[in-house]
């Protein structure tokens, strides 16, 4: 049949050609390409950036709130999702036991009031506000917190239906969770663990409402499609693809949000949606080009907002593979390195230079280390103290792949060449591609790498440890992948997982990260701000640290 | 040989095309590196997650049972289940290919109405300033890229008219659609105001749509159109007396209009297909961004389930061509 040859091309074409390049014409993040522009550095734009929208006068209540964004959300069910655009979605239909207090990591009460934990610290008891109403009119009680976790960490629950990835990643240390009185719920835990507290703020740890799954069983619907919390919008239609409609709960037990409805909408590209927002049919977007940027923030209909986001990318300096076991060596890649440079040059100014492993808007990060500036003539004078007064030679591991915290890895890597050929290391650049990446350099079979990091309970622990703690650098499933694995450090994180004085934890992570920075395992680059464009009658909105969006204090000005 | 006979054995004959690409594209997504559970799990999954994963989706078998199992449900009318959003396929398709359907169908009106028009008139005066400026935008139209063009839509016209979406959100709510056929329905249904916001919605992704196919009507119409005009059936109905636009559009036209509809259906099957980008620029929530999407997300079902309605929509259309030839010159029989 004559239609069969081009049939055939055509279906390896698109195939193949999907998946061999990033979608056209603009995903989130991508950026025109060109040559390195390292002599260049642009403008600061992150320190001229607000992260909060102005918040004068009366509340006004009343209108729709779209926000646009440029993919749908993948589930609502609160403890099996782990893509940003779902938990946009459910952050404002669920509460949790504990909230991050706006712009900071700390939480505080939300659907618990107190909480205490026993002398063993393997025992918590919450206690729960009272007269809470789920959406559907059922009470919140402590049955329905337990269920809330329950369902997530025994297979044989009945609603045991999901992959709940977050559950294993920050709750594996559960043994049970119950009801011991009508408003008393109790964990019990295998282990002390306090960062166990940060990790209840999270969007993973939303009570739902077991009613609502019930009924859905009942009619034979998928309970991730129609989600019940108590938070304080009320969830109303999901059009997949399209849009997620969601309106204001008036039994909210901290008053009803200010305005009516919120609708996410989906546009996929990053153009149009600016467009959209221009026109006045969004009221604020994420995703917008980094290179745009300079040229919205002088645009007098929008608001730009921006803050360092929670994530870091690195250089990691493999502690167990020469020349990397000097860390005369490790200090002069690092003093090598411009980051401001970097910042502003490679990420369009919408970057924050790394002091730390962790961003300056998680609690505890230790703002006393000093930022090495960059020094070539030390460098040097190091790596001859080092043996490598000819200089040395070694190779950069990177992904080929744009990922959030690094839009440009590949520019990236040819900077670091450059920067590094200065003082005498001449890198070999080895690209990978993304989709076996980890897996190679868990391995720990790199000299240097490209990695990042995004947190996910903006706890110190949840970036400290996982990045640089000994217990996590066992090949073929390190996730420290500068395989270090320093004794001080290790002491200090380790304590600081059962010290139960927030004063004296935080005293231990800034030790840590003072260990850290003599000791240079990894080269933190950058964090990259999050970005959010509003429109101008946007009242009232603020940028969380963890790159939720809340939107319970905002409202639309006339 | 009568139609219905003849649809039948050409329906058959489409079988053993069909199963060479749902082989092909089976075979193919799987060798693309990437792991589906990787994808779903995220970079921090344990390997015990990732194998649960895997048995769950049945990514663990050995790939040819993998094709048994998925050809087995195929043959009940089952694509699959999504792994990126758990949803059935078959309901993921029913959901958007009706939005790239009307996309695709108001693009081909569109494309063959200017199209036919600008080749016919540039035919008339080859070489002329007509047949000069029709063939350069013709030129145009198909060299533009779509998101090129669908951009500039948007910032010449995008403040008069709706840029993204189907509905607005106001008129969506009194309507209530029932099925993904938005201007069809509201139109049966005599929802003038749905219909207005629908169309409006679809003039500026149809006319970016619409620019390549357009562009290629209008060559193949004028290239057709001098051929025809200068045959002796034309110079016959000239000298018989007919007026020149009796000529050119019941005679001359009839007959230029084989290749014509050869091409439509080609494009049409490209644009079913194909309207990525014009989707994806006009936030139209269709087929073609979707499987894309899966595509980056090793989304083996819907890439599979995907693949092969574009690969049925190119074979019907294929069909509907042939069927065409033989309405339109009674020479060609079916057979």
């Amino acid at each position: 049949m004559r239609i069969a040859a081009p049939l055939a091309a055509f279906a390896v074409a698109l195939v193949l050609g999907a998946a061999g390049c990033p979608p056209a014409p603009s995903a989130p993040g991508a950026q025109p390409s060109g040559g390195v522009e390292v002599t260049d550095p642009g403008q600061d734009l992150t320190r001229s950036l607000r992260d909060q929208a102005p918040s004068d006068g009366e509340p006004r209540r009343g209108g729709t709130f779209v926000f646009g964004r440029g993919a749908d959300a993948v589930s609502l069910d609160p403890a099996d999702v782990t893509d940003g655009e779902s938990v946009k979605v459910v952050t404002n239909v669920f509460d949790g036991l504990v909230v991050y207090k706006p712009g900071t990591t700390e939480v505080e009460p939300c659907l618990a009031t107190s909480w205490t934990q026993s002398d063993d610290g393997l025992t918590w008891t919450f206690e729960l506000r009272e007269g809470v109403t789920f959406h559907d009119g059922t009470p919140l009680d402590a049955a329905a917190v337990a269920f809330s976790f329950e369902r997530q960490r025994d297979p044989a629950h009945p609603f045991h239906q999901g992959e709940f990835v977050y559950w294993h990643d920050q709750f594996s240390f559960v043994t049970k969770v119950e009801a011991a009185g009508p408003r008393t719920v109790v964990f019990r835990l295998d282990r002390p663990f306090v960062p166990f507290l940060t990790s209840l703020a999270m969007f993973t740890a939303s009570i739902v409402s077991p009613a609502a799954f019930e009924q859905a069983r009942a009619a034979g619907k998928d309970p991730a499609h129609h989600p019940v919390g108590t938070g304080p919008f009320r969830f109303v239609e999901w059009r997949r693809g399209e849009a997620v409609v969601l309106e204001a709960f008036d039994g909210h037990w901290a008053g009803r949000p200010h305005v009516d409805r919120l609708v996410f909408r989906v546009v996929p590209d990053n153009n149009t949606r600016l467009a959209l927002l221009r026109k006045g049919e969004l009221q604020a977007m994420d995703g917008v080009n980094l290179a745009d940027v300079a040229q919205v923030v002088a645009e007098p209909g929008v608001t730009v907002l921006g803050q360092p986001g929670m994530n870091v990318a690195y250089l990691a300096l493999n502690c167990q593979k020469a020349p990397f076991t000097d860390a005369r060596v490790r200090r002069a890649v690092a003093l090598a390195l411009d980051r401001e440079r970097i910042a502003r040059s490679l990420y369009y100014g919408l970057a924050t230079p790394a002091r730390n492993p962790m961003p300056p808007t998680v609690w505890g990060h230790a703002d006393g280390v000093a930022l090495p500036a960059p020094d070539r003539e030390a460098a040097k004078a190091l790596l001859a103290e080092a043996g490598f007064a000819q200089g040395l030679d070694t190779e950069l591991w990177t992904m080929t792949n744009p990922r959030p915290y690094m839009p440009q890895p590949d520019k990236l890597a040819q900077y670091v060449k450059a920067a590094l050929a200065q003082v005498g290391v001449r890198v070999t650049i080895v690209p990978k591609e993304w989709a076996s990446y980890l897996q190679e350099v868990q391995s720990g079979e790199h000299p240097m790498c490209f990695l990042g990091w995004t947190g996910d309970t903006g706890d110190p622990d949840n970036f400290l440890y996982v990045l640089l703690d000994r217990e996590n650098t066992k090949k073929g499933s390190a996730s420290n992948y500068s395989f270090y694995t320093g004794e001080a450090v290790h002491e200090a994180l380790v304590a600081a997982r059962v010290e139960r004085d927030p004063a004296a934890r935080a005293a231990l992570y800034a030790k840590a990260q003072e260990q850290i920075a003599a000791d240079v395992p990894m080269v933190p680059l950058v964090h990259t701000t999050q970005v959010a464009l509003l429109g101008p009658r946007v009242r009232g909105y603020r940028l969380y640290p963890t790159g939720d969006v809340r939107l319970r204090g905002t409202w639309l000005a006339e | 040989m009568d139609l219905p006979r003849y649809l039948v054995r050409r329906s058959l004959a489409a079988v053993p095309v069909l199963l060479g690409v749902a082989v092909l594209v089976f075979a193919l997504v799987r060798a693309i590196p990437g792991d589906p559970a990787r994808n779903i799990a995220g970079e921090r999954a344990s390997p015990a997650l990732l194998e649960e994963i895997r048995r769950t989706h049945g990514l663990d078998r050995p790939v040819p049972v993998q094709f048994a199992r998925w050809a087995g449900r195929l043959a009940q009318g089952d694509l699959g289940t999504s792994i990126q959003t758990s949803a059935p396929v078959t309901e993921e398709i029913a959901r958007r290919f009706p939005a790239t359907i009307e996309l695709t169908v108001a693009a081909v009106l569109l494309a063959t109405l200017l199209g036919v028009a600008l080749g016919i008139v540039a035919s008339l005066r080859p070489g002329g300033w007509l047949d000069l400026g029709g063939m350069t935008v013709a030129l145009l139209g198909v060299s533009v890229p779509v998101f090129c063009l669908g951009y500039l839509l948007i910032v010449l016209v995008g403040d008069a008219l709706p840029f993204a979406g189907r509905l607005d959100e106001d008129v969506r709510r009194a309507f209530a659609p029932r099925t993904g056929f938005y201007l069809c329905e509201a139109v049966l249904r005599g929802e003038w105001a749905a219909a207005r916001s629908a169309l409006l919605h679809l003039t500026l992704p149809a006319l970016a749509l619409a620019s390549v196919p357009m562009g290629v009507v209008a060559r193949i119409t004028r290239a057709a159109m001098l051929e025809v005009l200068g045959q002796d059936f034309v110079r016959t109905a000239r000298a018989k007396g007919l007026s020149e636009r009796a000529v050119v559009l019941r005679h001359a036209l009839r007959t230029a209009l084989i290749p014509i509809v050869t091409v439509l259906g080609v494009q049409t099957g490209y644009l079913l297909g194909g309207a990525v980008l014009t989707e994806t620029v006009f936030a139209w929530p269709g087929m073609g961004e979707f499987v894309v999407k899966a595509i980056g997300e090793r989304d083996y079902p819907t890439i599979q389930g995907g693949v092969l309605l574009f690969a049925t929509t190119f074979v019907v259309a294929n069909l509907v061509v042939d069927v065409a030839y033989a309405w339109l010159d009674p020479r060609v029989r079916l057979q």
